[in-house]
């Protein structure tokens, strides 16, 4: 699917996206890369990052050195665990909001077999039973890190013709306000006892969402995850906006939060956090009646930058069984049906960390400019 | 390739049970089963040695030492697992030493020809003619380590089919060892762990194996 | 070979076999037609956790039990079993009237996910309590072979487990994972 051998002094952006996950890999220069979030590839069901990495060559274990975790929603956890357990090298940073005694008693009541099959808090659970046997050893890279505004997640200094070229990743959030917040949602989770065992549904505010500032050099990428604009402005993006002591210059490269929405639009992360036209990337969300982006945020994102895209179209598409017995089942059963995660694709861009050439934008699978369609 | 014709699944668990609390009404009390399924299931026998019925899907098989269940309705293999999950965490300080998943299928071979290419291809007959008057392959057992990290084996066992005529048997063992000392917690919760992380993969591995064996017997 | 019917089970044939999660019998008697749950020690020393389905999936085991040989009532040869062409794992999102909103990720084939709105009247009426978000079902569609003839069937059954029992709520809640962060 993508070839391309990375060079040393090349800076790479890589989103994966289905219709229902999300994930990216970067590229920090000599051969070192960070993975944010998990999804699965819909056909082979591998953590789509490492099938990626692989696919160029490149050894994992090693090469991986800090995994973010933004949120612990299903759609940004899939495989997690795997990536945790492959990326031997890899500092594990999760939202600070989950050093909570609420959530660890979530993880406790709804991990560890309780459920078969996956969720967003079965692999965490996964994540953390990976970190305790790791423990055992004492190295202080499976420590992992808490990700709340200014945290430094990571730091490299690298040298290319003599010059020499910092690294940062920073966390932005999610701010103390969020943190409480989401403590009181964790608590109100907890099952009774007598009551039926089921899958949690997540919220659909999303306070513990990890925001990311990434420098190499000049250049500066801006992640949102899937962070909103909220009313209280101790929390999602106002307090990033008005507070960040991080930002100190604009960013080319804008991860769309929260798959373009309207909720996670403010204008302010535009004019002040963006340089003008950036590269905006996103990928589509399809659960439910929760169709992102809508056909007006796309619009809005076409106002804002020339340079969006998406990588795999938000749309359904009735599902069509190839069996005919099926098929007239479904149709006798279902008042309606429709395959979500149609489409699967990988925007890549890579530039050179030295000059001031823009990105080079690759396009994979699905994934398309949603300017030009 | 040959097509199923039969499957079932099994979980077969060893340890030290009570068989006299597996009354099918047990099941219903605790949401296992459906009230009318406990009501409508077939009792052999609940004692404090054994208990043995069946439901319109489910059989349960259960002595001191054993603890089993099955289905051949694949609709309930999820179900199935369902139910051992549950009784695991409801008798989660049950001694459970032992697990196995077990996958079997009835293959229909359709000719002789193929039929008989696939024994001779499994249990080659020039080392056994001139031992026995026309040898033919009864029951082959062969077993592997695991390629996971967990302790145990896989264990296939092939046969001919006594369901199906020019029919091949094939069952898929999977096999885990869930205490090796005392030392070591009871089983039940790494038995329930394993049954909720790794069940599509053991049913894909017995599925696998199972066509892998057909493919080895098909003509080049 | 043709098809057999049930045939009463030698007893002196069979190796007791304990550690077997699978029916470990080295008798290769082919008039051993059914499942045997054995117990006591294999000579062997084998584990073994197979069910030994010897010709025949699950035919009624007979149970050993020291001298007592119990015996399932008498099962007609054929059974039903059900082929699934197509396997779905489904959460429920929401329920209105006469229909409720799901996703369902196929088990079989592509796991591409689908998304539906499913009549309530399809689900049997004692399950229709479950139906509430997050609730987890499987949805099989195939065929249903019995001796009457093969029948299409479309099957939906709601996960059952145990309702959350207090102990769990206690104790579950006891283990701090906080301290894997050393901040």
């Amino acid at each position: 699917m993508r070839s391309g051998v990375i060079k040393n002094d090349e800076l790479e952006v890589s989103i994966f996206g289905p219709g229902y996950g999300e994930a990216l890999a970067l590229h920090l220069g000599f051969g070192k890369w960070i993975l944010v979030d998990s999804c699965l590839e819909p056909k082979s069901g591998e953590p789509a990052q490492l099938q990626y990495l692989e696919s160029l060559g490149i050894d994992v274990s090693s090469a991986v050195k800090l995994i973010v975790a933004t949120h612990w929603h299903d759609d940004h956890v899939q495989g997690m665990g795997s990536l945790v357990r492959e990326c031997k090298s890899a500092v594990v940073a999760v939202s600070a909001a989950l050093k909570s005694q609420h959530f660890s008693a979530l993880m406790n009541l709804y991990g560890e077999g309780v459920f078969p099959g996956s969720s967003g808090v079965t692999e965490f659970v996964n994540v953390f039973r990976i970190l305790d046997e790791r423990r055992t050893t004492g190295t202080r890279i499976n420590v992992p890190k808490l990700a709340s505004p200014d945290k430094l997640l990571y730091k490299d200094t690298i040298r290319l013709n003599r010059k020499d070229y910092e690294v940062e990743i920073h966390s932005l959030s999610p701010s103390d306000s969020a943190i409480m917040s989401a403590n009181l949602d964790f608590r109100q989770r907890i099952p009774n006892a007598g009551t039926q065992k089921k899958r949690i549904i997540c919220p659909s505010i999303n306070n513990t969402s990890v925001v990311l500032w990434v420098r190499v050099g000049t250049h500066r990428i801006l992640l949102g995850s899937d962070l909103q604009k909220t009313s209280d402005p101790k929390t999602g993006w106002t307090v990033i906006v008005n507070e960040s002591q991080a930002i100190k210059e604009k960013a080319s490269v804008y991860k769309v939060a929260h798959h373009g929405a309207e909720s996670s639009y403010d204008p302010d992360i535009w004019s002040k956090l963006l340089f003008d036209e950036p590269f905006a990337l996103l990928s589509p969300y399809m659960v439910a009646d929760n169709y992102l982006p809508g056909e007006e945020d796309i619009k809005r994102l076409v106002s804002l930058t020339p340079h969006g895209y998406i990588t795999a179209p938000p749309s359904r598409k009735k599902y069509k069984a190839s069996d005919r017995v099926v098929r007239d089942t479904v149709e006798a059963v279902t008042k309606s049906i429709q395959s979500v995660n149609i489409g699967w694709g990988q925007i890549r861009l890579r530039r050179n960390i030295e000059n001031s050439l823009d990105y080079q934008v690759e396009l994979f699978g699905d994934a398309y400019n949603i300017v030009v369609n | 390739m040959p097509q199923i014709q039969i499957q079932g699944t099994s979980i077969v668990l060893i340890g030290n049970l009570n068989p006299a609390i597996f009354h099918p009404s047990w099941f219903a009390a605790h949401n296992l089963l459906r009230a009318e399924e406990a009501d409508a299931a077939i009792i052999n026998i609940v004692h404090p040695d054994v208990a043995s019925f069946k439901t319109e899907w489910l059989e349960v098989n259960i002595v001191r030492e054993r603890f089993q269940i099955s289905t051949v309705q694949e609709s309930y293999y999820e179900a199935l697992r369902d139910i051992a999950v549950g009784i695991l965490g409801l008798l989660s300080h049950t001694p459970i030493r032992l697990m196995g998943i077990n996958r079997d299928f009835h293959f229909d071979l359709v000719s002789e020809d193929l039929w008989n290419e696939l024994g001779h291809r499994l249990v080659p007959k020039q080392d056994w003619t001139p031992l026995l008057k026309s040898p033919g392959m009864q029951n082959l057992v062969v077993q592997g380590v695991r390629l996971d990290d967990l302790k145990g084996y896989l264990r296939v066992t092939v046969q001919p089919s006594a369901r199906i005529k020019y029919g091949v048997f094939i069952e898929v063992n999977d096999h885990y060892i869930l205490k090796t000392d005392e030392k070591e917690a009871d089983g039940a919760d790494k038995a329930r762990l394993i049954l909720s992380e790794r069940w599509d993969e053991s049913m894909k591995r017995g599925f696998d194996i199972a066509h892998a064996i057909l493919k080895s017997g098909e003509k080049g | 070979m043709s098809i057999e019917g049930q045939s009463q089970v030698d007893s002196e044939n069979v190796v007791k076999d304990p550690d077997v999660t699978s029916s470990h019998a080295e008798d290769v008697d082919r008039r051993f037609q059914k499942d045997t749950l054995l117990t006591g020690t294999n000579a062997a020393g084998y584990d073994v956790t197979e069910l030994r389905k010897q010709n025949g999936s699950t035919e009624g085991a007979q149970l050993q039990l020291g001298e007592l040989l119990l015996s399932p009532p008498k099962m007609p040869p054929f059974k039903e079993y059900f082929k699934a062409i197509q396997k779905w794992e489904g959460k429920v999102i929401s329920l209105s009237g006469d229909t409720f909103k799901v996703t369902l990720l196929p088990l079989v084939g592509d796991k591409i996910v689908q998304e539906a709105e499913i009549y309530v009247e399809d689900v049997t009426p004692d399950e229709r309590s479950f139906i509430e978000p997050g609730a987890v079902f499987y949805w099989s569609i195939g065929y249903l072979e019995r001796p009457s003839g093969r029948r299409r069937e479309s099957v939906i059954r709601f996960r059952r487990l145990p309702t959350w029992t207090s102990y769990e709520v206690k104790t579950k809640k006891g283990r701090d994972l906080t301290s894997y962060f050393d901040e």
